[in-house]
């Protein structure tokens, strides 16, 4: 088997095959962390460096903990993305990092394009951990191999995802991989919290919650930025709540193995209530679980050697 | 490329007299599991303990192990080995572990497989056991059980399947290859 | 001085014809298309070149006074003569902002002792360009101005955009809009559409241009007053000006040569040398422009010429400044938009000479008896690529390097002086 590419920047980039085979490999990885002794040696003496921009958590966490169980040394830098409009570029962060010989990147930005520019620039393997708008890869591939382990197969599931499409670089990835692997995406949302050419996509779209929830294998939550109220896109919580939020009364209406998703952080109470959160449906810890494999199957496949070697 | 099947009977041979030198050397079944290195290794290990059982009326524990993330040579590899799931339904803590493949040769495989084991547990005692050994050692590792001792020159590899044939269970061929 | 050989090509005139030109003190003493008489005066042997008025960019940003790290008067006016360009409107962004005679005189003081070419300020509509008050634009138009503009910024009270027109049509001075309804384009960076979604970069929907045209138009209709709309970029403006010019409204308008020549797709590398206000937009819209520029709709094409800095490039796309160098490459695009799309040259070539002359009521971007010896000679067969050596600013930022173009200049000649020679 081989693998043809030293990053990971987007799901746009990947093929169907691509994607297949990361989420088949990544239950092998899954199967690590279920061991006593969490740990192998694959990378050993490799550095990751962990290029967080942007303020994250759960993810940052997955990475590191992919990392270590891998043997790989990783090292975190935090700061915000202001700093670099005082003089030093991301792009001389970027090369003051490189000159430390990681062998791999992983970065989180706060605007798009700065892990493909690195990609391009740079010698190391770059992951991205989320830019801007743009995608955030690995949420997706952990949120579909989370989706495959349920049901056994993406190919015909009826993928609902709700809220905050337009800013949204999880529904953008997703969108993306799913319809590679032959999932049928809906996306439901206002008008203004649609993105510009989503028709393009190869989705269906609805403005109501309510009609798509019988169909719908998974729906899938976003999170409700709050600082996107001050730009008029909607006009409030409440109402959002009442229209597109997921509580009780919906949950009830799901398919009977219907399961619910949310790449986190929620807003209890805004586009989820606690009883949906909780519920038997909910898969929101099996993908947390499944992002640490996810990513271990990733810094695997990355670091698995040059490919402008012959 | 000059492919030499193992006639069926020659390697169903090999297995019984495998099974029955086990049969000899072991008294005490309670403790004993099988583990097989992926894929050769499983698949040889599948038809001993299935003689096993059939001799002993007891069910053997048998497992598969994927040394893929233990081996020494990945920084040299152009692309990594593609990555199967270890696959071991029990504990090995206090085990007799027969390790299982089907050629002996560098005996890297193998120092990646017990590092893998000692990673999941501690068994007893480990014993190896392969259907060929075929010289050519880098590292001190000699195995316990051998079915058959067999010279090659560098350019053939021993090549293992799963067989259509349901007499045989496994196919060996041994072929040329271009290093 | 003579210019002995080459094919003269005056929009002004209609003129395309093999002609010698004689130039005393400054001023285009003669031409003479059966060839001249020898002489013992220099002679500029042009055969095979072709001898056009020196170009006219309405439109350039010159950062001088107060960004002097991304161009000055001399760096600026270096790039010009090098892009055929004798006469250049400068915009009134800089800092402090020419919104008063003082700034408009130190313009001009310092173009007097460092310039290659002729420059002319823009004054500023409001001051500080806060489209709140007006500026001092009868000063400053005695100071020297020839247009007024707020450029980078639109004034987004139509009010006051009344008023402005009013008030600096009672001084001659025409009104250089920037069209954009600000809280549209919101954060945006790139063109609104499918790719910006791809891209995962905020865009500025072309409405968000066509509205304020729309708006522009009508308070020009209203008031009488001519107004001039600078860098139009989409199908909708393109129809909008139009149907306004068809109806009798004094609308002019400029593009500039990267929205004929590139697109959005630019975008794609996140390379920070494609973005500018307005965007770069999609096939549609760029197609539009070019068939606006055939049907003789759009009257100017000016550059836009916006340096900024390495560092300040370096910037992900989402913060990098807008805007994109444009001086040496007008030409060369102009070249090619002709090749490309069969434009008659000399048609095209009005709108940098005679167009901008005409909307600014200035002389110059003709050749003609008694004109301006204001001369760019162009060999029309080579061929080159634009690098970043090329570049004369002090910022190196195009979109354009690695393009190969038709058609380079050679040589520049300002008032019977020459200020560029490319061998």
């Amino acid at each position: 088997m081989t693998w043809p590419y030293k990053d990971l920047i987007a799901i746009h980039d990947l093929k169907r095959e691509e994607i297949a085979t990361i989420l088949d490999m990544a239950s092998s990885f899954k199967e690590i962390s279920k061991r006593d002794i969490k740990k192998v040696p694959t990378l050993r003496g490799k550095t990751v460096v962990l290029l967080f921009y942007e303020p994250s958590t759960r993810t940052r966490l997955s990475f590191e903990l992919a990392a270590k169980r891998l043997s790989a040394d990783t090292t975190a830098l935090s700061a915000s993305g202001s700093s670099f409009t005082k003089g030093e570029t991301i792009m001389d962060a970027a090369y003051n990092v490189m000159a430390m010989a990681p062998d791999c990147i992983v970065v989180r930005y706060p605007y798009a394009g700065i892990p493909r520019k690195m990609a391009q620039l740079l010698p190391c393997s770059v992951i991205n951990a989320g830019d801007g708008y743009h995608e955030h890869p690995t949420q997706a591939l952990l949120d579909m191999f989370t989706m495959k382990e349920r049901f056994g197969t993406l190919d015909g599931l009826r993928v609902a995802i709700v809220g905050d499409i337009m800013h949204s670089r999880v529904a953008r990835s997703n969108v993306y991989g799913l319809r590679k692997m032959g999932a049928r995406v809906v996306l439901v949302a206002p008008k203004t919290l649609l993105p510009p050419g989503v028709d393009t996509w190869g989705v269906d779209v609805s403005a109501e919650l309510d009609p798509v929830i019988p169909d719908a294998d998974v729906i899938m939550m976003l999170r409700v930025q709050k600082e996107r109220l001050n730009r008029q896109f909607f006009s409030g919580d409440r109402e959002y709540s009442f229209f597109y939020g997921l509580n009780r009364a919906r949950v009830e209406k799901m398919k009977t193995d219907a399961v619910i998703m949310h790449p986190g952080p929620m807003n209890r109470g805004v586009e989820i209530t606690c009883d949906a959160a909780d519920s038997a449906r909910s898969m929101i810890l099996d993908q947390v679980e499944n992002g640490v494999a996810i990513r271990m199957t990733l810094l695997y496949l990355s670091l698995g050697g040059s490919v402008n070697v012959d | 490329m000059n492919d030499q099947p193992v006639n069926t009977k020659e390697v169903n041979d090999i297995l019984n007299n495998l099974a029955g030198t086990l049969l000899d050397s072991i008294q005490k079944w309670e403790d004993v599991v099988f583990i097989g290195i992926r894929s050769g290794g499983v698949l040889v290990a599948k038809k001993v303990v299935d003689l096993l059982e059939e001799k002993t009326g007891k069910d053997i524990p048998l497992g598969a192990l994927d040394i893929a993330l233990y081996r020494d040579d990945l920084s040299k590899m152009r692309f990594y080995p593609e990555v199967r799931k270890t696959d071991i339904p029990f504990s090995v803590d206090d085990k007799t572990v027969i390790l299982v493949d089907d050629v002996l040769h560098t005996g890297r495989s193998v120092r990646a497989a017990i590092d893998h084991i000692v990673d999941l547990g501690r068994p007893m005692r480990i014993y190896l056991m392969v259907l060929f050994d075929r010289g050519g050692r880098e590292f001190p590792i000699q195995a316990d059980f051998v079915g058959k001792q067999i010279d090659l020159s560098d350019e053939k590899i021993i090549k293992i399947e799963a067989s259509e044939d349901t007499e045989a269970t496994i196919d060996v061929i041994i072929c040329e290859v271009n290093r | 001085m003579w210019i002995k050989g080459g094919l003269i090509v005056d929009p002004a005139s209609n003129i395309q014809e093999k002609a010698d030109l004689y130039i005393k003190d400054g001023i285009i003493a003669g031409i003479y298309p059966g060839g001249s008489q020898k002489s013992d005066e220099m002679v500029i042997d042009a055969s095979g070149l072709w001898v056009l008025p020196g170009l006219i960019d309405m439109h350039v940003h010159l950062r001088d006074p107060g960004y002097e790290y991304k161009e000055d008067i001399s760096s600026g006016s270096l790039a010009a003569a090098a892009g055929g360009v004798t006469t250049l409107a400068c915009m009134a962004n800089t800092d402090p902002v020419n919104d008063n005679p003082s700034v408009t005189n130190y313009i001009l003081d310092k173009a007097r002792q460092v310039s290659k070419v002729r420059i002319l300020p823009v004054g500023a509509v409001t001051k500080g360009l806060k489209g709140k008050e007006l500026a001092e634009m009868g000063l400053m138009k005695k100071a020297g101005i020839v247009a007024v503009s707020d450029d980078g910024n639109p004034i987004e009270d139509s009010s006051l955009l009344r008023m402005a027109l009013e008030y600096a049509s009672t001084f001659g001075l025409t009104v250089m809009s920037h069209c954009q309804d600000r809280n549209m384009c919101a954060s945006g960076v790139m063109n609104e559409g499918a790719l910006s979604s791809l891209l995962g970069l905020p865009g500025i929907p072309p409405i968000s241009e066509d509205i304020m045209v729309a708006r522009d138009v009508l308070v020009s209709q209203y008031t009488g007053i001519p107004i001039h709309i600078t860098h139009i970029s989409t199908q909708g403006s393109v129809r909008i000006i139009e149907l306004a010019k068809h109806r009798g409204v004094k609308v002019t308008c400029d593009v500039t040569p990267h929205h004929l020549l590139l697109t959005e797709d630019r975008v794609r590398t996140y390379d920070t040398n494609a973005k500018m206000y307005p965007p770069l937009r999609n096939e549609a819209d760029r197609l539009s422009l070019i068939a606006a520029l055939k049907g003789s709709l759009i009257d100017c094409i000016a550059t836009d010429h916006a340096p900024h800095a390495r560092d300040e490039k370096d910037l992900d796309f989402d913060i990098a400044p807008f805007g994109m160098i444009g001086l040496q490459t007008l030409l060369p695009s102009i070249m090619k938009i002709h090749l490309d799309y069969g434009i008659d040259f000399i048609r095209l070539l009005a709108c940098v000479t005679a167009h901008p002359a005409r909307i600014f009521g200035i002389d110059g971007g003709e050749i003609k008896e008694g004109s301006r010896a204001d001369i760019t000679l162009f060999d029309p067969e080579a061929k080159w690529i634009f690098t970043e050596q090329d570049v004369k600013s002090k910022s190196k930022n195009s979109p354009f390097f690695g393009q190969e173009f038709t058609g380079r200049v050679v040589q520049t000649i300002v008032q019977g002086k020459t200020v560029y020679s490319g061998n």
